[in-house]
């Protein structure tokens, strides 16, 4: 029922920071059977920043979550750089998840008893890996966090928890940021912010990013739009604008 | 409402279970007290009352605790007159003197009751018929391995009151039967000889009003009691008056569950521990409980339902919660009794008077109401936190729970008044009868105990109230060092336990009490068993002295004696004999063998007023002057004697015991004159002890006859025991004194009393982290998404369940070093407030005893981790974000 356009073919000069090869993803048994992600295979080059959208149910979140290495895959594999992800055990899912992936969430991103400085520094806290700080520096002041360091998260507004999990998903220079929503639950002003520096990251630190979202207006901030509908790639586009977007959304629908 | 009530606590049975356990444990602590006290008067009511089971009337001497009414041959007979009386029985109980090759022991004889009183049951045999014949109770036989057919010499010493003189009579038996033994716990015996009535009174014609025995009486068929028991008050002397059996058994058993009550007292004091700490589990998960119900509660207010419905809805779970563990608690007590009953009931029997479980109606209902009570006093505040809850923050997103719950300014107030006048009590209840020192009446000790006890008390309540502002201060102090070297999970652990003060310090509290309590008992159990060995050591320095024979009037010593001395004639100062003094050393325990030179004091009189003492002239107590004197070297008596280093031997002084020290002693010397000694404590009662050359001048004694011995440390009561058979195997005639076995009692005494109470104990504190592990897990459950999202961010599941874990040693540790801390200073200060009138206080503090303590109080914290962590670890980091 839907087109499949092509993925971006692998190109021998475009490394891949992530990549998902006929993975399959199915959740219940029997009649409550949903096929979640139906022989999906997608490439996401090194240093793009890409959204994934597509109605409820589309298996956007799940194809984030498996390619993170948060869920396990059926069939099929999952590659972060040049790691295979799939068959991993939990402890080097997390140790992956530690070093080489970034997590911006959309409410709850930040541990409330730590402050923003520490909630920064968590994810190589826990590697006890050294902290770069000149890069630290750049970044916080890049996220114009500089006054905000010792604050708590409940002394921070919405959009500034969300560029405090931004830094901290930066810091560590992963192979890729997953950003779930990132915007879902601030206002207009604050969330342009926060895509606006997604895709500074992007364009200027090289940064791969996978950002889920169902809001076309989002979305446009990416450099490329997948389109999901039950649990199949539907569309791929390229520099797209919300007008764009929202009329490919719209022919998913019909 | 109540649906929706009902609902939420269907819906949270798993949070409520640890709550429940706390209340289950607590009540059945206190209903398994309450049946055993029960019980064991049960007991004694039946084993009293078996010996007047045939009884209808006793007559009693009208005193209130249970005595006979001494009944003369002549009022015997006024009573048999009196109408309506059929029979009347006075038994005649007395002691008798078994002969036995290897001496005489002392047994009770009782003569035959008639058929018609007859309680006394035969296990084999038959009773005797005649004045030759004997039957001997079960346990006696065994112990002097009698049986029937046996003939056994006994002698009888008559007291004259006119020539003021005890003749022998001595008699032959032929034992003809063996009786049941008595279970009569108030019986002298457990049975004896049982006689024919003509035997006993053939020894004593006037045995009548000098037995021990209750007078029966039986009424014939149809009388009145109450008439004919009237009837007899009127022909009894002094008071006597006739009364039922059960009514008589009842005044014993008042007179002899003196004990078995204060016993109940003081299980309940440690049952009031257990509901306290319990309470504070309570409060502690219906707060937990309702802060994570703020969005459902806020549901609620939406919907309609106003301030008082949340407070009761809370308030009702409470009580379904407290009905159902109570009665749980209830039905575990009567399980666990009769099971003990049911196990050790056989073995101990009438021995430990507990044979019969006895479950009244209070053992039932007040261990439930206290249970139901506590609920709910402990929900109360929860409750009233829960009314707070907005309407409106039913539309706020979760994570704006966490604003830190602070502490008022009036709770620190009011805690620190508490803290300062208890505190300020207790230790002046506490060091002033030290500084009083030993005084005539015991009143400073009591007052000062008194003092130190209200003292405790009111700081404990300032100490708890205040644990909100310092258990998380002193976390983070201590949780900088882990964070040191348990990296970002450790220091996480830290942050966690200290994010809501008032649930930390409640639940750290609970332990605090517990841990405290603990080492209050162990702390002052130490000192009291260190100041009482040194007491004891002041007032019997000598662990054990060998006497080689009783010295009779003349001194004249024991024949073996003078044969091993005469082989070794010396100055006075050679041993017995070098083989006797070799003999004693080789006993097994025996660490030190001094030869001393004794003497009787004929003529010793006392006289001045003691020097150093403050409680009176010695003469008011009417104390008497030693009848022996010891000759020992200053420097023997240095090393064989346990007094302390004040107590030094010197020319001119004798060492006696504390309660003479200080008077002047005068004695005859051997040429006739008098001569006068300055005294000094160091000895025990009766000795007086000399060096040699002040010796010399009152007897003219040089042949040792005694050994002075010093005794291994820390052998217990048996071991003493063996070392003295052990003295007796070698000197069959020696007499052995000393008090090292009285002194090894006392520490045992002491040692199984700790025991116990730290058992005791053990139940709040077990209490106390059932409250951990419940707190935990609760917190568990309110951070799943946080904890599933620092699972997403690179903590493996190892560390979360590292960080659970550090959580959780953070909290019990960290809470019993400081009940710990605390118990150690009660403990002193409690020991001093009693002790301190005795003198001589030694703080000593069971340093080990304690750290073992903190040691499984933090290992208990770390197993009561295991549960919440397991849990939190399972969940995937998907799962846990997705959670509301």
């Amino acid at each position: 029922m839907s087109s499949v356009s092509t993925p971006v073919a692998t190109n021998d000069r475009v490394e891949s920071a992530a990549r998902a090869n006929d993975v399959v993803k199915v959740y219940g048994k029997g009649d409550t059977q949903v096929v979640a992600l139906d022989h999906v295979t997608i490439d996401f080059p090194r240093g793009k920043f890409t959204a994934i959208m597509g109605p409820s149910g589309s298996g956007k979140s799940t194809l984030m979550h498996c390619l993170a290495g948060l869920d396990t895959v059926d069939s099929g594999t999952i590659s972060i750089g040049d790691t295979i992800v799939t068959g991993m055990n939990d402890t080097q899912l997390t140790l992956l998840r530690r070093k080489r992936v970034g997590f911006v969430f959309q409410a709850f991103n930040l541990v409330p008893t730590l402050d923003a400085e520490q909630n920064i520094l968590l994810p190589s806290d826990l590697a006890k890996s050294p902290v770069d700080r000149i890069w630290f520096e750049q970044v916080v002041d890049t996220l114009g966090l500089r006054g905000r360091l010792k604050h708590r998260p409940s002394e921070l507004s919405g959009g500034q928890q969300q560029r405090v999990a931004v830094a901290r998903a930066l810091l560590g220079r992963p192979d890729v940021i997953f950003a779930d929503e990132p915007t879902g639950n601030l206002d207009s002003k604050a969330g342009a912010e926060v895509l606006s520096l997604l895709r500074r990251a992007s364009r200027e630190m090289g940064q791969t990013i996978i950002m889920v979202t169902h809001d076309p207006a989002a979305a446009a901030y990416a450099d490329r739009v997948v389109l999901l509908a039950d649990g199949e790639i539907a569309g791929d586009l390229d520099g797209a604008g919300p007008d764009e977007i929202l009329a490919a959304l719209g022919r998913l629908g019909a | 409402m109540r649906r929706a009530t009902i609902a939420s606590i269907r819906a949270h049975i798993p949070r409520l279970v640890a709550v429940s356990l706390a209340i289950i444990l607590a009540v059945a602590f206190m209903s398994a007290t309450l049946i055993l006290n029960s019980s064991m008067k049960a007991t004694l009511r039946e084993s009293i009352g078996q010996q007047y089971a045939r009884a209808d009337l006793v007559l009693s001497d009208g005193s209130s605790y249970g005595a006979g009414a001494v009944v003369t041959q002549d009022t015997e007979a006024k009573i048999a007159a009196v109408d309506g009386v059929e029979g009347i029985y006075i038994p005649l109980v007395s002691g008798i003197s078994l002969l036995q090759d290897d001496g005489e022991v002392g047994l009770q004889v009782e003569a035959l009751a008639p058929e018609e009183f007859r309680t006394t049951t035969l296990k084999s045999g038959s009773f005797p018929a005649t004045d030759t014949e004997a039957a001997v109770d079960e346990s006696t036989a065994k112990q002097h391995n009698l049986a029937i057919g046996d003939v056994i010499s006994t002698r009888f010493d008559r007291y004259s009151e006119n020539t003021e003189e005890f003749t022998p009579i001595t008699s032959t038996l032929t034992i003809v039967g063996i009786t049941n033994a008595s279970k009569n716990p108030a019986a002298f015996s457990s049975g004896g000889l049982t006689v024919t009535s003509a035997f006993i009174s053939a020894l004593d014609p006037n045995m009548y009003g000098t037995s021990y025995g209750v007078t029966q009486v039986a009424l014939a068929a149809g009388a009145d009691a109450s008439a004919v028991a009237a009837s007899i008050d009127a022909v009894l002397p002094d008071g006597g008056e006739a009364i039922t059996p059960d009514a008589f058994v009842s005044l014993t058993l008042a007179s002899l569950t003196g004990g078995a009550d204060l016993l109940t007292v003081v299980l309940m004091v440690f049952v009031g521990i257990a509901l306290l700490v319990c309470a504070l589990v309570i409060a502690n998960t219906f707060a937990v409980l309702v802060s994570q119900r703020t969005r459902e509660l806020a549901l609620l207010r939406c919907l309609g339902a106003d301030a008082r419905q949340v407070y009761r809805s809370v308030l009702f779970e409470a009580v379904v919660v407290a009905v159902v563990a109570s009665v749980l608690g209830v039905l575990v007590a009567i399980g666990l009794m009769s099971g003990l009953l049911a196990v050790f009931g056989p073995l101990l029997g009438s021995a430990a008077g507990l044979a019969v479980l006895s479950v009244d109606a209070s053992a039932l209902i007040w261990p439930i109401v206290a249970g139901i009570v506590v609920t709910l006093v402990a929900a109360m505040g929860p409750a009233r936190q829960a009314t707070r809850v907005a309407p409106l923050q039913a539309m706020r997103p979760v994570d704006a729970l966490e604003a830190g719950v602070r502490a008022g300014k009036g709770r620190f107030a009011v805690g620190l008044v508490l803290v300062v006048v208890g505190g300020a009590l207790l230790v002046f209840s506490s060091v002033m009868p030290t500084l009083i020192g030993p005084s005539g009446n015991g009143s400073e000790a009591i007052l000062g105990f008194f003092g130190a006890f209200v003292g405790s008390a009111v700081s404990v309540v300032g100490v708890i109230m205040l644990a909100v502002f310092y258990v998380p201060a002193v976390i983070r102090g201590i949780g900088r060092l882990t964070g040191r070297f348990f990296g970002v999970s450790g220091r996480l652990a830290t942050l966690n336990s200290v994010r809501n003060p008032r649930r930390t310090a409640a639940t750290a509290s609970a332990l605090i009490i517990g841990v405290g309590l603990v080492a209050t008992i162990l702390t002052a159990g130490q000192v009291a068993r260190a100041t009482l060995v040194n007491e004891l050591g002041e007032r019997e320095p000598i662990d054990l002295s060998v006497s080689t024979g009783y010295v009779g009037v003349d001194s004249s010593v024991d024949a073996s004696v003078n044969a091993s001395a005469g082989s070794s004639v010396d100055t006075g100062y050679a041993p017995l004999t070098s083989a006797d003094v070799t003999a004693l050393g080789g006993i097994d325990g025996v660490d030190l063998v001094v030869p001393a030179l004794s003497a009787d004091l004929g003529s010793a009189s006392l006289s001045g007023s003691s020097e150093e003492s403050t409680s009176g002239s010695a003469d008011d107590w009417g104390y008497s002057p030693p009848w022996q004197a010891i000759s020992v070297s200053p420097e023997a008596y240095a090393s064989v004697a346990r007094a302390s280093e004040s107590a030094q031997l010197r020319d001119g002084v004798a060492l006696v015991s504390s309660e003479i020290a200080g008077k002047k002693l005068t004695l005859t010397g051997v040429d006739g004159t008098q001569t006068q000694f300055d005294t000094s404590r160091g000895s025990s009662d009766g000795v007086a002890i000399f060096t040699p050359s002040d010796f010399a001048k009152i007897s003219s004694t040089t042949t040792p006859t005694i050994a002075l011995l010093k005794l291994d440390d820390g052998l217990t009561a048996a071991q003493i025991l063996q070392v003295r058979d052990a003295i007796s195997a070698i000197f069959p005639s020696a007499s052995i004194g000393g008090a090292s076995v009285e002194r090894a009692v006392y520490e045992q005494i002491i040692d199984t009393l700790l025991l116990i109470v730290t058992g005791l104990l053990a139940v709040a504190i077990v209490i106390a982290l059932i409250g951990v592990s419940n707190t935990l897990s609760l917190s568990v459950i309110e951070r799943t998404r946080e904890n599933a999202l620092l699972r997403a961010l690179g903590l493996t599941r190892a560390q979360l369940r590292g960080m659970l874990a550090t959580e959780a040693i953070l909290m019990s540790g960290i809470a019993a070093l400081i009940g710990t801390g605390l118990g150690i200073l009660y403990g002193v200060l409690g020991a001093m407030s009693l002790f301190g009138a005795i003198g001589g206080i030694v703080v000593s503090v069971p340093w080990l005893s304690l750290l073992a303590v903190v040691v499984v109080a933090a290992l208990a914290g770390l197993l009561a981790s295991v549960g919440p962590s397991r849990r939190a670890a399972r969940l995937t980091p998907i799962e846990g974000l997705a959670t509301n």
